[in-house]
């Protein structure tokens, strides 16, 4: 096909979508035809799912040939793609073609090496910095430097003497191998009007001391013709990435200071970001605000401020992200900072995005002090939220304890609460929550997930008999979060009573083979939007009852039922379901042709890799990729 | 106790983006599966549930209360003020001079924003139309514009927005345009928002396009990058159906519809390209 003149039609969007679907139906053979169609179709949606599925239908001579043809540049450029996609089985043929007569399928070559980054790579590149080809030489160095040995440094050095093409990507090379050697060869370049801002991006890449000098220098002597964006980001990186701060640079500094007022905002942070790695300076506070403009409300510590303990007290004292920060590095630095200054910010602290950091710093913090703000912070966060703090809580036990024998308005279901977070036993737990006025306890009983013991010495029988519609969640939710298989029968017995979603999936999630009636009874009369999650329950289940009952569903007529109904069978199939299941792999559904990878593969028999291997080629990439790791295994 | 959250399997990946892709046309490529993750996340741990597939499940018998909560978590809400101005700018200069004698309601120029977000858009596009009057001689622009998001409606409506709205908005234009109503926060001035609507739309739902139709300009700015290519076949036919012939389409500086329609042709206004309704 690829070989006659006129390049054959590709079918419409429509067409291509319905081809693409019908592929898993279609031969091997009549799937590389069809293949070639939808590969010349505009869309890279189309394209991009055929591209796929020849990387596991063609043959590699087919490949080869693609790549040979010259009067045909959709093929060439597939066959590139698809060795490309191949992964690390396209290594030992791209090295091979390293030798072709060809020059452009050496190039080929070259470009699926570099996209495969094969460490094995390194010796035959190397073999071919020096061809006579420049397109191929100047491949070659690209692909050398994004293997990142840093062997290969000497022979990319003399290439920065070389013509600006193999300059420009020996320059890139020599930054991705982070090369120390390159720096002053690198800091000659930044004055070329060509190369400088190519060299600029390497030496930010190498880093260091001598990179940021380097950079600074530049920037001082030249800002006014360098774009400010980029050079302030690329010496704002560097600076970040020291070890330690550099010496004093008051003239630098004067120079960023004046950047935290330009008209263009990544202009300003990156002057921001690049002050504040520096060490501290009059313009700290400013810098803060601009780095926390754009900020998100939990966002990571950002790396100028990882060796600046110094601003810890003064991120604290402000709000939202700037505090979150705060406590991320005081967490970092836990000695640095005054128990009165931490106590004061918890003291203020009513964020439960601020958890997280505020227990990896109280968790490094033994000494007493912490009881009363830690305390009060507790008590001010959502309920659902309080149990996060546990570890912080636990630290910090005596103190907490003593500071609530400290509040006497505390309410008795919080006092509760608090004493099962703080570790009190169970039994004890469990006989005050039975005491909590019912009003109270729904609540109390709600945030003890973590205590398991607690939750099995409750009368769950009683209280889903008397009053299910207030505990039949409940119960559900932390018999799965507890795993608390004790309760099963009450809630079995609820289920039957009323089809609560929570219930369905806490039989599902407790394996509880007893349900399955219950469940069976729900998908014949119940609500017909609960039958996914009823079906999915069943499979989760298995056995025998529920598998019979599986498998007829995967005739249903609904198609949502059928894929729903294959894949919960897959997940308790057993060997008398394989048969099912290989006649099932040309299915239109992915998700029916995915169950099918999954049994095939865990029964892995000769009859069953063959439809397997078929399976391989789907032009849905979960499926093939699934298919492929079975079959690899 | 916080519910533990089992990573997000391939096949949950790809069953919810499907069923995003279909109700909001949104996709997530593989390499954004992390971050459908990450912001499906915190509804997961708020509903109990420890696995995706539980989660889509849900949405299979509780769509109706939930689409909102999803609609908030899997659009992008990253917009500001005054940003990608040039675009105003052209349908000032340019554009509204090439609509005029032919608008869809005399004296008027209808513009929609399919995917307003928190409003900032069109309120930058009123800002500019109110403080360039001589542009649009003899015409009123009126804005209707949507979102899926209910939430960020909210804040359309209320006009009110913080520092992050405002990022590309210089001292004097948040005081030309804006009254402080707080600390870091600052209500655009009631003449600013006169003339733009705001409603609940689909951008994939005929019915989100029913009111003030046709229109003489859609703006739809950096949402079709997220967008599979069936829905976004889809959305251009909507596009196409309320948009009169002759009537402009502005998309994102990273967006391109070329050999995707063929209801549109480009057209170059200004520095800006657009996409014009093809006549007849």
């Amino acid at each position: 096909m690829s070989e006659s003149a006129a390049a054959p039609t590709t079918p419409d969007w429509d067409g291509s979508m319905e081809l693409l679907d019908r592929l898993p139906s279609l031969s091997l053979e009549e799937r590389a035809e069809a293949l070639e169609l939808l590969l010349r179709n505009p869309s890279p949606g189309v394209r991009e799912r055929a591209l796929r599925v020849g990387a596991t239908v063609l043959s590699q001579d087919t490949l080869v040939r693609y790549l040979r043809d010259d009067a045909d540049a959709v093929l060439r450029n597939a066959g590139l793609e698809i060795f490309k996609l191949r992964g690390t089985r396209s290594f030992s043929l791209a090295v091979e073609l390293l030798h072709d007569d060809d020059p452009d399928l050496v190039l080929q070559a070259v470009l699926i090496l570099d996209h495969i980054r094969d460490p094995r790579a390194l010796e035959p590149l190397r073999a071919i910095l020096g061809h006579d080809d420049a397109n191929i030489a100047q491949a070659a160095i690209v692909a050398v430097g994004r293997l990142g040995d840093a062997r290969a440094i000497p022979d990319l050095l003399p290439f920065l003497e070389a013509d600006a093409w193999l300059q420009m990507a020996a320059v890139q090379a020599l930054g991705d191998l982070r090369s120390a050697q390159a720096v002053p060869p690198l800091s000659r370049l930044l004055t070329d009007l060509m190369i400088g801002p190519l060299a600029a991006e390497a030496l930010a890449r190498i880093g260091g001391g001598r990179a940021f000098r380097s950079l600074g220098t530049h920037w001082l002597r030249y800002h006014e013709q360098l774009d400010p964006e980029t050079m302030l980001g690329l010496l704002a990186h560097v600076a970040e990435g020291l070890q330690r701060a550099p010496r004093p640079w008051d003239e630098l500094r004067a120079s960023l200071a004046e950047r935290l007022r330009d008209p263009y905002a990544e202009v300003r942070v990156s002057a921001a970001r690049c002050l504040l790695a520096l060490g501290p300076g009059p313009e700290d506070a400013e810098a803060l605000n601009l780095l926390a403009g754009g900020a998100a409300e939990a966002a990571p510590l950002p790396s100028c401020l990882a060796r600046r303990p110094d601003l810890i007290g003064t991120l604290l004292e402000r709000r939202k992200v700037q505090r979150y920060w705060g406590y991320l590095l005081a967490a970092r630095h836990p000695r640095q900072v005054a128990l009165a200054e931490l106590a004061a910010a918890l003291a203020r602290e009513d964020d439960a995005q601020q958890i997280a950091p505020i227990v990896e710093l109280l968790t490094r913090r033994s000494e007493e002090g912490f009881g009363r703000p830690l305390l009060d912070l507790y008590l001010r966060l959502p309920r659902p939220s309080r149990a996060e703090l546990t570890p912080a809580l636990r630290a910090h036990r005596q103190a907490v304890e003593a500071a609530s024998h400290e509040r006497p308005e505390m309410r008795a279901e919080d006092r509760l609460v608090l004493a099962a977070h703080l570790g009190e036993p169970a039994p004890a737990i469990a006989e005050r929550l039975l005491e909590l006025p019912e009003s109270q306890r729904l609540e109390a009983v709600s945030q003890m997930a973590d205590r398991p013991a607690v939750l099995r010495r409750l009368p769950w029988k009683r209280w889903l008999e008397d009053e299910p519609d207030t505990w039949a969640d409940v119960a559900a939710q932390l018999a799965v979060q507890a795993g608390l298989r004790e309760l099963l029968p009450a809630l079995r017995a609820a289920l039957e009573r009323s089809a609560k979603p929570d219930l369905i999936r806490a039989a599902g999630e407790l394996g509880d083979r007893e349900s399955v009636p219950a469940l069976l009874t729900l998908l014949e009369s119940g609500e017909p939007a609960l039958a996914p999650l009823v079906i999915e329950s069943l499979g989760r289940i298995g056995g025998p009852a529920a598998r019979r009952q599986l498998r007829e569903l995967t005739g249903a007529d609904e198609p949502k039922i059928q894929r729903h109904g294959f894949r919960a069978l897959a997940a308790c199939a057993i060997d008398d379901d394989e048969a099912l299941f290989r006649e099932s792999a040309g299915h239109q559904d992915w998700l029916v042709r995915l169950a099918c990878v999954d049994v095939l593969g865990r029964f892995a028999r000769p009859e069953n890799l063959a439809t397997l291997t078929q399976l391989a080629a789907d032009p849905v990439a979960i499926v093939s990729q699934r298919a492929l790791s079975y079959l690899e295994r | 106790m916080a519910t533990t959250i089992h990573p997000m399997a391939p096949e949950e990946y790809q069953l919810l983006n499907e069923f995003i892709a279909e109700r909001f046309g949104i996709h997530f490529p593989e390499a954004k599966k992390e971050l459908l993750a990450t912001r499906l996340r915190p509804r997961l741990q708020a509903l109990g549930l420890s696995r995706y597939m539980d989660y889509y499940l849900l949405l299979q018998y509780r769509l109706e209360s939930e689409q909102e909560q999803l609609a908030h978590r899997v659009t992008n809400n990253e917009t500001f003020f005054f940003r990608e101005t040039t675009q105003f700018e052209a349908l000032l200069e340019e554009g509204v001079e090439r609509l005029r004698g032919s608008s869809a309601v005399p004296g008027t120029l209808r513009v929609l924003c399919a995917g307003c977000s928190s409003g900032e858009e069109p309120y930058t596009l009123n800002i500019f139309a109110k403080s360039r009057p001589q542009a649009l001689i003899g015409s009123r622009l009126q804005i209707r514009a949507f979102d899926i998001d209910a939430g960020r409606l909210a804040t359309a409506m209320r006009g009110v927005y913080g520092p992050n709205s405002l990022r590309s908005t210089s001292e004097e234009q948040i005081h030309r345009y804006f009254a402080r109503s707080g600390t870091d926060q600052f209500t655009l001035l009631p003449r600013y928002r006169e003339d733009v609507e705001f409603s609940l739309g689909n951008i994939l739902q005929t019915r989100s396009y029913r009111d003030n139709q046709p229109f003489d300009v859609v703006f739809c700015r950096n949402v079709f990058i997220y967008f599979a290519e069936g829905p976004l076949r889809k959305a251009l036919a909507n596009f196409a159906s309320v948009l009169r012939p002759g009537g402009l389409l502005f998309l994102g500086h990273a967006e391109s519809i070329i050999g995707v329609s063929e209801q549109f042709e480009t057209v170059r206004l200004d520095r800006c390209i657009a996409y014009q309704r093809k006549l007849g």
